[in-house]
């Protein structure tokens, strides 16, 4: 069948004037001059309609009465030109085809539905392989939308989207959808949206069908179904890519319909279709560039749709974008607070930080900035940045006082200074929390925490006055027993057992099972003690139960002790035999051990103390997981003392190390190998090495002993100094097995050695950047390090020769902060900094460092030395003479540095200075 | 016999050619069709089209300085390695790179999109000597490609093969320039994905290069912020262009990868199931349900 089109050559007979109304309304419809057309033939039907000689023309002038009346819509008349069409037997079966289907589109536009599907029906029905069909299966169930029967409409239009032949499974999809969620059928609606997000392209109303999606993504949401409403809100575009989308689409239909219009006989319902379609377009194009906050919209629904699933992350990140992208507005706001919530839920404290001084920024007016600020300062505190967290509770409340965060900040605010270490402060200001808001839920707490600060600032008497009166002020709190414990606590830092017994045990009393009985006991068992009570004092420290973790060991210990000092050495190796037989692999297992080797020695008997360890030597030498054996052969090795003892000792270290080779004990070979050669390291320096270096060469780093490694390393360092290939292999393989040894023990008390070694080495080969790095780390991660003055000293000096002397002036810096550094290499580092300073030209910022050497570290002569002379020329160059000569005066006449060269430079200086002025000879 | 042979002659006649022919626009207006099968400094090598369907007539050379413009024909083969990349499309791939690199820069060739498809396919096997060729083949496309698109590609594909080659860290600069720069939302979501991939590599590494790392505060730290921002990144397309299927479900690929990674179990089940619900016709997809089914067979 194909398009509507006038027939151009009427077979029948010639009739004079009719014939030409045919013809010249033939010529009009050809040339698109549909009305002219449509009264040509009506003027043929009316004039000669009714004689017989217009019969076999009828079929022609009605058609195309028919075509006529379609191309200019007025659908009133055609269906009525329809109908007396479709009574002329003559009529061809492809006319008849078209006249049914035009039929039920008059009928449709006249609105008169019930007939129009009626119509269609029948069409579908008579021409079941029409082209048209899919077309009329459309309209018909269009057609049930619009009388309401959304349940039947839904059905069939299924059916249409479901056809993969059909044109119109786009626009069913849309038409589908509404009806669902019209009739509450949210699950085909759900099936529909998922399914169809794959092929959306071919949905030409998208963003009607996506806006249906919105709506029911949210009615799931409000029936709690998060999972689904999310799954519905992932099919919907973003507005910049909908708006692209259907601007795209409107082009491809603008040209389809000039395709249509160029068309000589263009098909009147196709152009229809694209017309509206085109219309359809266009109006949500309008809607969709004016509409405000579309993307907030779906990200907000799908934030709370995460939400509920606690999925804290998705909805951070989204409710965090629409504060870093949208316009500041109450939507805005409401999401931001609900990031910051969410961020600090999954404990991205650095997050939360982020997105409360942006809140802040952009709503400087919120009412929601107290709670802003309460979650921020929350969020660095659990960042340990205890300053700034502390500084924000403290902006909150200066700025919100009436706030109901406020009270909250100013606990928050003590508490955070009690976690910094501010003592003292944090007593203070939670003391006047106290004062302030005495009613408040956070007083009790507040109260605790301020005699416990006091108490960790060392003022005991008045920590005890306010834990005392703890019970009193709050009878019905929760830290009555907290409370009673310090207090009792104090007394026994004061040194008032007495006090102390009385009150831990009232404490033990009231409360035998709290947070901190088992801690109390041991303080009990020590108050005992302290007062020669000793069997009361044991009988306590036996109680404390295996389930107390480490208090149990420090009790068993603290219970050896008391055995030892009692001299019941009998009853100490009972004691220690159980506690290694309960705990065999425990870090204190090898301290047990000593203790029972000491017990043997004071009983003179040294002989069990070497077979007791020779036995834990046998039960544990091959378990990697048995940390103390190291210890134990170290402690072996102190109890051969004689030169034969010392031999027999060796030999046995052969002997069991032959045994662990034969029997394939890996650990246990490794072990005994490196103890023999702690066993000669002084006596033999090179055979130690060459055992330590073959040692480390068997040992698994994963599961060996770091101080092993460590010693492998050093041991091949040492073999490392000729230069030749060998030693650099040994140097390569000491580099390897530092490594190692960081990899595999990142706890390791050796770490430090390795950092150091391997930032050596680093230097050595020229790769400074290497160097810096290890030495950084060594700082972060071992600032205990006894070598961190050494590495600060190699780093300072890395930095100033690649000239950056404020780096270099840094690592001075901080190598005089860190405690573990001695002495010496401080006053290097004053004198490398006041040689900075003189370098700057800046001489007097430099006497201060040079005058702290000679005030502080009188006893490096050297350095005291040459810290007096470059003070002295400082101030020449300031021209503080008098300052300069009294300097050198001090150098010259010090006894101890007179000898030193500096000194004698100093006379020499003084000379060329001259006397004072307004003196009379020379000094 | 020689029956069967003379059909299947006549079979692979008829047979219609794979790809269709090229069209030779010369400046004096005429017009030759065939296939553009060479060219050197100074000529294109054209195939003429045969009586017979699928069979050449001969080549004949048409000197470049004669050429108004080609319009080359689609390309049937090129179409079924991008439907199909990976180990079994290798050899075609690198049969129609060759035939098309001559003409890298000629303007509408398909010859960048041959190498980007050619070094994916390369890409797809996994393989340390064949990753490093497609680093080679990217490059060139990168540097020689008339099509801008065809460029930003084959550095999208450089990008993506120094991560799997575990270099991310010489291409960071590079991966968030991109990031920051993207104007096209595509782009930005590649570069997202990028960031996702290089972040995770970068944290496995931290992990195999410090296995106690839960004993070592600074390592831990770190690890926890290469999670942070692997998560981050591979959830983008994902929570904010959902509709971009592809980029969304190879987010979801990554962010799985991760918590079957740290073993996060849980989050693991729930990033799989949104993508067995979400986008089950992705390749992630397919991986997914099988975690899933694992999963439940465990349990």
């Amino acid at each position: 069948m194909g398009p509507l089109s006038a027939q151009t050559e009427p077979s029948a007979p010639e009739v004079g004037t009719a014939r030409d109304v045919i013809i010249k309304a033939d010529k009009a419809y050809n040339e698109k001059r549909y009305d002219e057309a449509v009264a040509g033939y009506q003027k043929f039907l009316g004039d000669f309609g009714a004689s017989g000689e217009a019969k076999p023309l009828l079929p022609h002038v009605r058609y195309n009465l028919v075509a006529a009346l379609m191309q200019t819509q007025k659908f009133g008349g055609a269906a009525e030109a329809i109908e007396e069409a479709q009574k002329l037997p003559e009529i061809t079966p492809d006319k008849q085809e078209n006249l049914s289907f035009w039929l039920g589109v008059s009928l449709m536009q006249t609105g008169d539905t019930v007939k129009a599907r009626e119509a269609l029906g029948q069409f579908m029905e008579n021409f079941p392989r029409s082209r048209r069909r899919e077309d009329a299966a459309l309209l018909a169930a269009t057609l049930l939308v619009t009388e309401g029967n959304k349940k039947d409409a839904a059905t069939a239009l299924a059916a249409i989207r479901k056809n993969p032949q059909s044109v119109h499974s786009g626009r069913a999809a849309v038409l589908e959808l509404h009806s669902l969620i019209e009739t509450g059928n949210d699950e085909a609606a759900l099936e529909l949206v998922t399914t169809e997000a794959a092929r959306q392209d071919r949905i030409t109303q998208l963003a009607t069908f996506q806006a249906l999606a919105m709506q029911l993504g949210e009615r799931l949401l409000e029936q709690d179904r998060p999972r689904e409403a999310i799954r519905v809100m992932q099919t919907i575009s973003t507005q910049e890519r909908l708006v692209e989308q259907q601007q795209r689409r409107l082009e491809e239909v603008k040209k389809r319909l000039e395709a249509i219009e160029a068309d000589a006989t263009p098909d009147v319902f196709e152009r229809a279709q694209m017309r509206q379609i085109a219309r359809e377009i266009e109006k949500e194009l309008q809607n969709l560039q004016k509409a405000q906050g579309f993307d907030a919209s779906v990200r907000f629904r799908m934030a709370s749709a995460f939400h509920r699933q606690e999925r804290y992350r998705e909805c951070a990140l989204l409710l965090d974008d629409m504060l870093r992208q949208m316009k500041p507005d109450a939507a805005v706001e409401t999401a931001s607070l609900s990031a910051l919530q969410s961020w600090l839920a999954i404990e991205r404290n650095d997050k939360t930080v982020e997105t409360s001084l942006l809140f802040e920024k952009n709503f400087p007016q919120s009412k929601q900035l107290p709670l802003v600020l309460y979650l921020r300062g929350t969020a660095q505190q659990r960042a340990d940045q205890f300053d700034e967290a502390i500084a924000t509770f403290a902006a909150l409340r200066e700025k919100f006082p009436q706030s109901e965060q406020a009270p909250r900040a100013f606990f928050m605010e003590g508490f955070t200074q009690l976690l910094a270490e501010r003592n003292e402060e944090a007593a203070a200001t939670l003391a006047k929390f106290g004062e302030k808001h005495p009613d408040h839920e956070l007083a009790e707490p507040a109260n605790y925490w301020r005699g416990s600060a006091l108490a960790f600032a060392k003022k005991l008497p008045e920590a005890r006055e306010v834990l005392g009166a703890h019970a009193k002020k709050f009878p019905k709190g929760t830290l009555l027993g907290a409370a009673s414990f310090r207090q009792a606590y104090c007394a026994q830092s004061m040194k008032d057992y007495a006090t102390a017994e009385a009150e831990l045990e009232a404490y033990l009393a009231a409360y035998p099972d709290a947070q901190e009985s088992n801690e109390a006991r041991l303080l009990l068992g020590d108050a005992l003690l302290a007062q020669a009570k000793s069997d009361e004092g044991k009988e306590v420290y036996a109680g404390v139960p295996a389930e107390a973790g480490h208090f149990h060991e420090d009790a068993q210990f603290k219970l050896a002790k008391v055995l030892k000092l009692e001299e019941d050495y009998e009853g100490l190796r009972d004691l220690m035999g159980k506690y290694l037989e309960a705990y065999p692999r425990s870090p204190r297992a090898a301290e047990a051990l000593f203790l029972i080797g000491q017990s043997w020695r004071q009983d003179d008997q040294p002989d069990k103390a070497i077979a007791e360890y020779w036995r834990a030597i046998g039960d544990f030498g091959n378990d990697p997981e048995a940390d103390s054996v190291e210890d134990l052969f170290i402690a072996l090795g102190r109890l051969h003392k004689s030169d034969t003892e010392k031999h027999d000792h060796l030999a046995a270290l052969r002997e069991l190390r032959a045994k662990a080779e034969a029997e394939k004990q890996e650990t246990l070979t490794v072990r005994s190998i490196w103890a023999l050669g702690q066993a000669v390291k002084k006596s033999d320096p090179e055979l130690s090495s060459a055992l330590f270096r073959e040692a480390s060469a068997l040992a698994k780093a994963e599961t060996t002993n770091p101080l092993i490694l460590a010693d492998g390393a050093e041991a091949q360092l040492a073999g490392a100094t000729a230069g030749d290939e060998e030693s650099a292999g040994r140097r390569e393989k000491a580099a390897q097995i530092y490594r190692d040894l960081l990899k595999w023990h990142p706890r390791a008390a050796q770490k430090d050695k390795a950092l150091a070694a391997l930032g050596r080495m680093a230097m050595e080969d020229g790769d400074r950047q290497a160097a810096l790095d290890y030495y950084t780390r060594l700082e972060r991660d071992t600032p205990w390090s006894t070598l961190m003055g050494e590495v600060l000293m190699t780093r300072a000096l890395i930095e100033s020769e690649a000239g950056n002397t404020d780096g270099s002036a840094e690592a001075y810096t901080r190598l005089l902060a860190a405690e573990s550094v001695p002495g010496k290499l401080k006053a290097q580092a004053l004198l490398a900094l006041g040689e900075l300073e003189m370098a700057r030209d800046r001489p007097q910022t430099a006497i201060p460092y040079y005058q702290r050497i000679y005030i502080l570290y009188g006893k490096w002569r050297e350095t005291v030395a040459k810290a007096y002379l470059r003070s002295g020329e400082a101030f020449e160059k300031i021209n503080d003479l008098e300052a300069a000569r009294k300097t050198y005066e001090e150098l010259s006449k010090s006894e101890d540095l007179a000898a030193l060269p500096e000194a004698q430079t100093a006379r020499e200086r003084l000379q060329k200075l001259g006397p004072p002025s307004g003196s009379t000879g020379p000094s | 016999m020689k029956t069967r042979f003379c059909i299947m002659l006549f079979l692979l006649a008829a047979a219609p050619s794979l790809v269709a022919d090229d069209e030779v626009r010369l400046k004096d207006g005429n017009t030759r069709k065939g296939r553009i099968v060479g060219m050197d400094e100074t000529s294109f090598r054209l195939s003429l089209p045969g009586p017979v369907p699928g069979q050449s007539a001969g080549t004949t050379s048409i000197p470049r300085a004669n050429v108004e413009r080609i319009i080359f024909a689609p390309d049937q083969t090129l179409e079924a390695v991008r439907a199909n990349p990976g180990r079994g499309a290798l050899n075609t791939a690198r049969v129609r790179w060759q035939t098309l690199q001559p003409m890298l820069a000629i303007p509408e060739s398909r010859a960048g999109d041959a190498g980007n498809l050619y070094g994916e396919c390369l890409r797809l096997t996994g393989e340390s000597a064949r990753l490093e060729e497609a680093l080679g083949v990217y490059a060139e496309v990168e540097q020689g490609a008339w099509n801008p698109a065809d460029r930003e590609d084959a550095k999208r594909g450089r990008l993506r093969t120094m991560i799997d080659l575990g270099r991310s860290q010489e291409v960071a600069a590079e991966i968030e320039q991109l990031a920051t720069s993207a104007q096209d939302p595509d782009l930005l979501l590649d570069s997202k994905l990028l960031i996702a991939s290089a972040r995770l590599a970068a944290m496995q590494t931290l992990v195999a290069d410090n296995p106690r790392w839960h004993e070592d505060p600074p390592v831990r730290a770190e690890r926890l912020r290469l999670l942070h921002e692997t998560a981050d990144n591979a959830l983008y397309p994902f929570l904010f262009h959902g509709t971009a299927r592809g980029q969304a479900a190879k987010g979801l690929g990554i962010l799985l990868e991760l918590y079957q990674f740290t073993g996060d179990e849980d989050e693991a089940r729930k990033v799989a199931t949104d993508l067995t619900e979400i986008y089950s016709d992705s390749p992630e997809a397919k991986k997914a349900a099988e975690f899933l089914k694992k999963k439940t067979e465990k349990s």
